[in-house]
């Protein structure tokens, strides 16, 4: 009798499931006023499609919407990719952006301990955090830079910041990396054309999705649009 | 030419040697036949040495990768055994080494098997070589020391062998890092160990690796416990100091496997570790006593690992080892499996997950105001008074004059250029709170008409909201205040102005003094002490007038 499985070799259920969770913190300050805001919104939509043409990212990416202006709201909870719904932005007030990357690392937090919680095994969490201008809480920034470089030391979180327009203080968003990090990558794009970044995060997200957990420090991003820079 | 070579087996310390002649890592291409795969080689395995940069442009020749050694199956005084290691998916992909390893070892005669697994950690550039340094070092140790000894394997022998065994290989891939002059960090790996004598196993462990023991009664039991971080992707190594050295008797069968092998069919820690036994059936079957049937299982396993169907679920490395005691497992005492009570448990941890994980009907705006710590109700609306000609001028550092109705600009007037009215500056903390506004110093609800009568209707963005209190709305300079440029203020009558969009909470709250009930206080003391004067002679007339 040839040697063969008499039920379902593997459960049906994948046990070892993996969510990857996504903070997008996105700016809504006063000056995304007009093109950079329509822009922002399309950008997120865009975001939401891409994720649907993934099955394996749409089972496994958990996003995670929060805007910040002179307030930090959640626009839109964790969600499964495939209950994700594009929030509809508009811009206005200063911008809290240190007061953003504490809810930021706060969302992470409560959604970690859920998932331990629930046995629910997960890769690194990402911070995408999108700007246009220079914080203006910069009580806050000492402790939220520390908290977020701590986070980055620790391996609890891939911060990926991108700046906007001419108006983005890139080298600010770069002092959030650890002094020690070798490469402290920040994107930059131009205001009017940037909603591809939202594809690419995409791209991106569904790509670690497919990683295996074991190699994921080695998994190729996918290139970055054209109208995408990195600055180092 | 297969893997399942017979003159391929591992021996004495043949297995502990890099072997020139040994299959290379086999690209798994499913399409290909099973001897077509065993004959396509790495051709960037051939490479005689590698190099990598340590940053400094310092090239380092590290000696030639460790190659895989090929599976092994055999049988020792009833005693059947067999396994192997296979590249995963993604490091075919990724063109990266297969970073597992697998030994195993027959010492004596006696039906003592010893066997060890390493999982090299995925981040670590050098975790290949730290895995089967690992592995070599340990089992050279183990098979050494097991030879030279003639007492009984009692617990504690056992114990600090095996302890002995972990430190071994630990130092000699620290040794190793040493020598190649590279990080200590870049070796990391997991190894998991045992010693088998037909019925008790016991074993030595550091990581996510696991054995999973089949017992005379006929449960299984995952041995191990998985050391992980919090991250899917991290793992306590070796080098983590973590070890568990333990012990289970009564053990007719167990499986060794890497977490490729073993996530796959044992459940995490909150399902009780519980296994899926379907997968491993086929290798625990009874009446494996010739190498034709061990092989012909092997294969099965190496062939079905191999195949799209469990690569398309498991992308990682994979090692498996499977050791029976032939005469003790019969088709009695084998474990009973019951498929509906496993999908009946999933689907209520799928659900409970989900209720976990996806609350419904919880509206993402209440969770919105929770996280800003601001309350108010989801029936409050502002009206909208886009047509009251009264812009925003909050973010502009402008307000308009409550006498004149001119914009001034906060920046540096405190009165108004226009009429002189001294100006009327919004409070620092323009949150607001309705909670708070709702009560009042007693902290009792707060029932005044005001109160009662205040709406909120949706607004445009960018429109200064009032609230729909005109009948209590000074005018600009009404009569009966007393006074052009009134300072006192009456909670009462704080008005809140939403500014922007009603959605961000964010209001400025502006006072004005005038109470309608109590006005004659605000009257100019000199005009109250006429008054007075000439209320008290008229007074005097009427009283001179009726005498």
């Amino acid at each position: 009798m040839p040697v063969q499985f008499t039920k379902d070799p593997l459960p049906t259920k994948n046990q070892g499931e993996r969510h990857i969770p996504a903070v997008l913190l996105v700016d809504t300050s006063g000056s995304m006023s007009g093109a950079p805001i329509e822009e922002l919104n399309r950008g997120l939509r865009e975001f939401g499609n891409a994720l649907q043409e993934d099955s394996l990212a749409l089972g496994r990416a958990e996003v995670c919407i929060i805007s910040f202006n002179s307030s930090v709201e959640t626009e839109m909870g964790f969600r499964p990719a495939v209950d994700y719904e594009a929030p509809t932005l508009s811009a206005s007030g200063l911008t809290s952006f240190n007061e953003a990357i504490q809810a930021g690392l706060d969302a992470i937090e409560s959604r970690k301990k859920e998932y331990k919680d629930q046995g629910v095994s997960y890769y690194r969490p990402w911070l995408f955090v999108l700007t246009d201008g220079a914080p203006t809480d910069t009580g806050l920034e000492a402790s939220a830079k520390s908290r977020l470089q701590d986070a980055i030391r620790n391996k609890k979180v891939t911060y990926m910041p991108m700046g906007i327009g001419d108006g983005a203080d890139t080298r600010k968003l770069q002092e959030y990396y650890p002094d020690e990090a070798a490469a402290k990558p920040v994107l930059k794009a131009d205001a009017k054309n940037f909603k591809e970044a939202f594809v690419w995060l995409s791209a991106s997200i569904s790509l670690i999705s497919k990683s295996d957990p074991n190699t994921t420090s080695q998994v190729n991003l996918p290139p970055t649009p054209s109208m995408i820079t990195v600055g180092i | 030419m297969w893997p399942f070579d017979k003159d391929k087996k591992q021996s004495d310390h043949e297995s502990f040697q890099l072997k020139k002649n040994a299959p290379k890592e086999r690209n798994l291409d499913q399409s290909d036949t099973f001897e077509c795969i065993a004959d396509e080689e790495n051709e960037k395995s051939d490479n005689v040495s590698d190099t990598i940069s340590d940053g400094d442009d310092d090239e380092v020749i590290l000696p030639p990768e460790p190659e895989l050694d090929p599976p092994v199956y055999g049988i020792t005084g009833g005693v059947s055994y067999w396994g192997f290691s296979q590249r995963g998916e993604s490091h075919i992909k990724n063109g990266a080494p297969c970073q597992d390893r697998c030994v195993i070892d027959v010492v004596n005669s006696s039906p003592l098997i010893i066997a060890g697994i390493a999982d090299g950690v995925g981040s670590c550039m050098l975790s290949h070589y730290g895995a089967a340094t690992a592995t070599r070092s340990a089992m050279d140790y183990l098979k050494k020391e097991l030879i030279a000894y003639n007492g009984s394997l009692d617990d504690a022998y056992v114990g600090d062998l095996l302890r002995s065994a972990m430190m071994c290989a630990y130092e000699a891939v620290r040794k190793e890092a040493e020598e190649l002059e590279q990080l200590e960090y870049s070796f990391q790996s997991t190894l998991t160990l045992a010693i088998y004598d037909g019925s008790t196993l016991f074993f030595s462990h550091a990581g996510d690796d696991g054995i999973v023991a089949i017992l005379e009664d006929g449960t299984m039991d995952l041995a191990t416990v998985r050391k992980k971080g919090e991250e899917a992707s991290s793992v306590v190594p070796l080098q983590g100091l973590d070890w568990e050295t333990r012990k289970s008797t009564n053990v007719s069968a167990f499986v060794m496997a890497t977490d490729g092998v073993l996530d796959a069919f044992v459940g995490g820690e909150v399902e009780g570790n519980r296994i899926y036994y379907p997968f491993i059936e086929p290798a625990v079957t009874p009446g494996q006593l010739t190498d034709a049937k061990i092989k012909e299982i092997a294969e099965f396993y190496y062939q079905y690992m191999a195949g799209p169907e469990y690569r398309s679920k498991v992308t990682d490395d994979l090692t498996m080892i499977v050791v029976a005691n032939q005469k003790k497992i019969t088709a009695e005492n084998l474990p009973k499996f019951d498929k509906d009570a496993w999908d009946k448990y999933s689907a209520e941890r799928e659900a409970q997950i989900k209720s976990a994980l996806y609350p419904e009907n919880e509206p993402e705006k209440n969770r919105k105001k929770e996280n800003s710590g601001t309350a108010y109700s989801e029936q409050e609306t502002y009206r909208d008074v886009s047509s009251d000609n009264v812009d925003d001028a909050g973010d502009a550092g402008e307000i308009l004059c409550d006498y004149c109705g001119e914009k001034v600009s906060l920046e540096k007037a405190k009165f108004c250029p226009y009429c002189g009215a001294e100006l009327r500056l919004p409070f620092k903390n323009d949150h607001y709170d309705t909670a708070s506004r709702y009560r009042d110093s007693y902290g009792e609800p707060y029932r005044d008409s005001y109160a009662d009568s205040y709406q909120q209707t949706s607004t445009s963005q960018g429109k200064l909201q009032i609230p729909s209190i005109t009948k209590r709305y000074p005018e600009p300079g009404r009569k009966g205040t007393g006074k052009k440029n009134p300072t006192k203020s009456s909670k009462k009558n704080d008005v809140y102005f939403s500014k922007g969009n009603s959605k961000k909470k964010s209001y400025k709250k502006y006072d004005y003094d005038f109470d309608e009930d109590r006005w004659w206080f605000d009257l100019d003391p000199v005009t109250f002490l006429l008054g007075v004067i000439i209320v008290a002679i008229v007074l005097i007339f009427v009283s001179f007038f009726f005498h």
